[in-house]
């Protein structure tokens, strides 16, 4: 496999509209009531054990359920369409130089656009956001090579709308 | 029959043979041509207007692969090829496959013959005819040496290369600055790397490019050979699969080989990343983990691969590839495990039977965890396992799921002083230090016949990248520390030869200057966001104003803090546009949030150089249209101690690294 950061460009450049970012959007995720919040702390058993990261019964228990999450998005070098990734702390993802060997924590959120917006790229957005849609467990190799075990399924962009808390990036 | 030509022919026959296809070919268009001949040359790039420089050169003996590229007329097919050597055919079976980059003519093949070496010292001529369908043939011409080694004296029995990725000058005067300090114009003490009694100017370009990634940055000095960008062990080739490529042999292959040397490799990062992998593994692709990492366990045997250690365990745990069709509710559903068959490797046979590698297979169910176990490994999870392990096993340390944290961060978990080892589930790392003596003692006891270790400091290159000052200096120290137990070894083990070294440089670091206001100063400037006259003027002190930045050490020996009164101040040549405030950044893990924190407002942070340090207002404009910070091709200083280190010295070209330690290895030094 040859890296293929020109069809990515290709990819980005041939979408006719670039989402404007969701942070353009109102300031807290489209509720419809069900949602149960789940904290990333929630996700894995710390510390991670000599043979990988084990669920908590909290995040097993909410597999197929809608969701509200807060975390950071993933800044990527090469983001991919209908994808991007959350996490709870600030984390760039220098792609072209290290490939995967970065510093995304265990407890990475996976957030699949919606498929009638699969072709998009989310502009990133340097926040907090709270996000809500419906969680999907299980081992799965992304488009973008990475292997992700949990989901969140956006029903529509607009619930990826943010919640940015605070603005004060350099307390 | 036809015959055509790309470069001058070696015998006098198909010399004036070329003659005559040379007017031939000016009334026909034609198709039918080498492409590419590898080992790579100037003789075959030129069409042989230039014979020099020599760009592969090779040991007695070292193993490479021989290759061409073959393009035929239309219609046709190439039928054979055969490699010749000073006019003489190479012996051996030559493998046509189809060549699979797009772009390339239908019936395009790749011809190859594995594992061929040669003895005799001085320049050769190769060369490659091929012959299609139609009976008509084509040639080209390349060339490559070998490089003598003399019985000059006692041999170097073990070699240890300290590699600060992306370390140069400026990284380590920081780090000499930050962590000794400066008296009267004299470093109040030295670093452990200054104390090295020869130095050299390494030059450091790859195949493709004047700048380098890690990948040759790396290999290059363990193989001899230049290769392309995100390239390790290899040639580039026109197939598309990523571990297939013209391969050429490692030093560890080697000595393995012909001494019984055994083979270490420690890293901070990811143990598939670049510059660990760039010791054993070949492969044209530095990011297919899952491929890399199976190789260091299928081939130990030929590499001597006995130590291995740092982060990437999420590459060594079975991936359920079933899911979610299947229950995944399980821990094993759950492990973090990266491995897919995007990322793993199969081999083709022709590569299989001329270097005698496993064949390989796609395997993301593959547990090799438990296969380094099921073969006698110890395997550490943290420090506490690591530090008590048997020296008598070999030892596998995978101390996170991919990068392991940053010094840092893990000397601030240990002061309690911040959460974030904890907070990324590994609060129990070892430092690089530790992790060198662990290594040395483990090495030490199983290699009868030496070793080859390599200790990579991998986040003074992460960090310099994103231009995070603070971690890179204090990665930088951590490797200094790292080099002192190095050459404590070296000293009681007097055959051994300790090489400090950087793939390359990153970031343009330069030591620009003082701050000249104390801390609660700069931070009351950047309250105001003014912007460069509050954060820049009045704060950056060149020349005299730069005075002496003076920092304290604390027990651990590292700095109490970086946030001193007067600081040192580091600009970025290679840099990307940014926010610079000069103060330490909670990065990674700004205010340590916890993931989950439930307090709220949580405190938002940005995570680029463009979203941080913002509230001084001061913007550095970058030369550079990255996201972060990139990589030069500036020279780097090289450091020696120990037994064969007098072949060190000058202006050296990162290859020629290799013949000076094999020639300590093999011939000795004097």
């Amino acid at each position: 496999m040859r890296r293929s950061i020109h069809s990515r460009v290709a990819v980005f450049c041939l979408v006719a509209v670039v989402i404007a970012g969701i942070a353009a959007c109102a300031t807290a995720p489209r509720l419809r009531g069900d949602e149960v919040s789940l904290p990333l702390s929630e996700f894995f058993v710390r510390p991670v054990g000599p043979r990988g990261q084990e669920p908590t019964q909290t995040l097993l228990g909410l597999n197929g359920k809608r969701v509200l999450v807060q975390g950071f998005m993933v800044r990527e070098e090469e983001p991919f369409p209908g994808l991007f990734m959350l996490a709870a702390l600030p984390v760039s993802i220098a792609e072209r130089a290290d490939g995967p060997a970065d510093y995304l924590p265990p407890a990475t959120l996976f957030v699949h656009l919606p498929d009638a917006q699969r072709d998009e790229i989310v502009k990133y957005v340097p926040a907090r956001l709270e996000l809500a849609g419906t969680l999907e467990l299980g081992a799965k190799e992304e488009a973008s090579g990475r292997v992700s075990y949990v989901r969140l399924r956006l029903d529509d962009l607009e619930d990826a709308r943010t919640a940015e808390v605070g603005t004060q990036p350099n307390p | 029959m036809r015959i055509r030509t790309k470069n001058l022919k070696i015998t006098a026959c198909s010399w004036l043979a070329a003659l005559g296809a040379t007017s031939l070919l000016a009334s026909e268009a034609s198709a039918l041509t080498v492409s590419r001949l590898t080992p790579p040359s100037e003789l075959f790039a030129t069409t042989g207007a230039s014979a020099t420089p020599i760009i592969a050169r090779f040991i007695p003996y070292q193993r490479f692969d021989l290759q061409a590229t073959i393009r035929p007329d239309a219609a046709q097919t190439i039928t054979s090829a055969t490699f010749l050597v000073d006019g003489v055919v190479v012996p051996g079976s030559v493998t046509l496959a189809p060549a699979t980059v797009a772009g390339l003519p239908a019936n395009t093949v790749v011809a190859t013959l594995r594992a061929y070496s040669n003895a005799t010292v001085g320049v050769h001529a190769l060369s490659v005819q091929a012959v299609q369908s139609d009976a008509a043939t084509v040639a080209a011409n390349g060339n490559f040496e070998v490089v003598a080694i003399s019985n000059l004296g006692r041999r170097t029995k073990n070699i240890i290369i300290m590699l600060g990725d992306g370390m140069g000058s400026g990284h380590r005067a920081a780090a000499r600055i930050m962590q000794n300090g400066i008296a009267q114009g004299k470093a109040r003490t030295r670093l452990a790397m200054d104390t090295f009694p020869v130095s050299a100017n390494v030059t450091t370009a790859s195949l493709n490019s004047i700048v380098t990634d890690s990948s040759p940055g790396m290999q290059n000095y363990v193989t001899g050979n230049k290769s392309a960008n995100n390239q390790e062990g290899v040639w580039p080739d026109d197939t598309t699969a990523n571990f297939d490529n013209p391969r050429f042999e490692y030093m560890s292959e080697y000595l393995a080989r012909t001494q019984g040397k055994k083979l270490g490799v420690v890293t901070t990062s990811d143990v598939f990343d670049a510059t660990p992998a760039s010791m054993a593994i070949h492969t044209q692709n530095r990011g297919a983990g899952t491929g890399i990492v199976d190789q260091y366990f299928d081939d130990r045997g030929q590499t001597g691969l006995t130590v291995l250690m740092g982060g990437g365990r999420k590459w060594f745990l079975p991936n359920p590839t079933n899911c979610p069709d299947v229950d995944c509710g399980t821990a094993t559903g759950f492990n973090g495990s990266a491995r897919a068959n995007s990322t793993d490797y199969t081999l083709p046979a022709d590569l299989i039977a001329g270097w005698g590698s496993s064949a390989g297979a796609l395997d993301p169910a593959r547990d090799l965890l438990s296969d380094f176990q099921g073969v006698g490994w110890s395997y550490a999870a943290t420090e506490n396992d690591m530090a008590t392990a048997p020296n008598s096993q070999p030892l596998l340390g995978l101390f996170a799921l991919s990068n392991m944290n940053i010094a840092l961060d893990k000397i601030n978990g240990r002061r309690a002083a911040s959460t974030i080892v904890d907070d990324y589930g590994f609060p129990d790392q070892p430092m690089l230090d530790e992790m060198t003596a662990k290594a040395l003692s483990v090495l030490d006891a199983q290699s009868p016949n030496g070793f080859v270790l390599m200790v990579e400091g991998a986040s003074i290159d992460k960090q310099a990248h994103n231009m995070d000052t603070e971690r890179f200096v204090l990665d930088t120290i951590e490797l200094d520390r790292s080099i002192a137990v190095a050459k404590q070894y070296a000293a009681t083990h007097p055959d051994t030869l300790v090489i400090v070294t950087a793939d390359h440089e990153c970031a343009g670091v330069a030591v620009i200057g003082g701050s000249q206001v104390t801390d609660a100063a700069l931070q009351t400037r950047i309250a105001t966001g003014i912007g460069a006259a509050q954060v820049r003027s009045g704060v950056v002190g060149t020349y005299d104003a730069a005075g002496f930045p003076r920092y304290t050490l604390a027990a651990d020996g590292y700095p109490t803090t970086t946030d001193i009164d007067y600081r040192m101040l580091i600009g970025y040549a290679a840099n990307a546009d940014r926010f610079e405030d000069w103060r330490t950044n909670p990065q990674p893990l700004r205010d340590s949030q916890q993931p989950g924190n439930a307090v709220a407002p949580l405190t938002s942070y940005p995570a680029g150089p463009l979203n941080r340090d913002v509230i001084g207002n001061f913007q550095v404009t970058g030369q550079i249209a990255d996201a972060v910070a990139a990589h030069t091709a500036n020279d780097i200083p090289l450091s020696a101690y120990g037994r064969g280190s007098s072949l060190i010295g000058g202006t050296m070209d990162n290859t020629d690294v290799f013949f000076s330690i094999m020639q300590a290895a093999i011939g000795g030094a004097k």
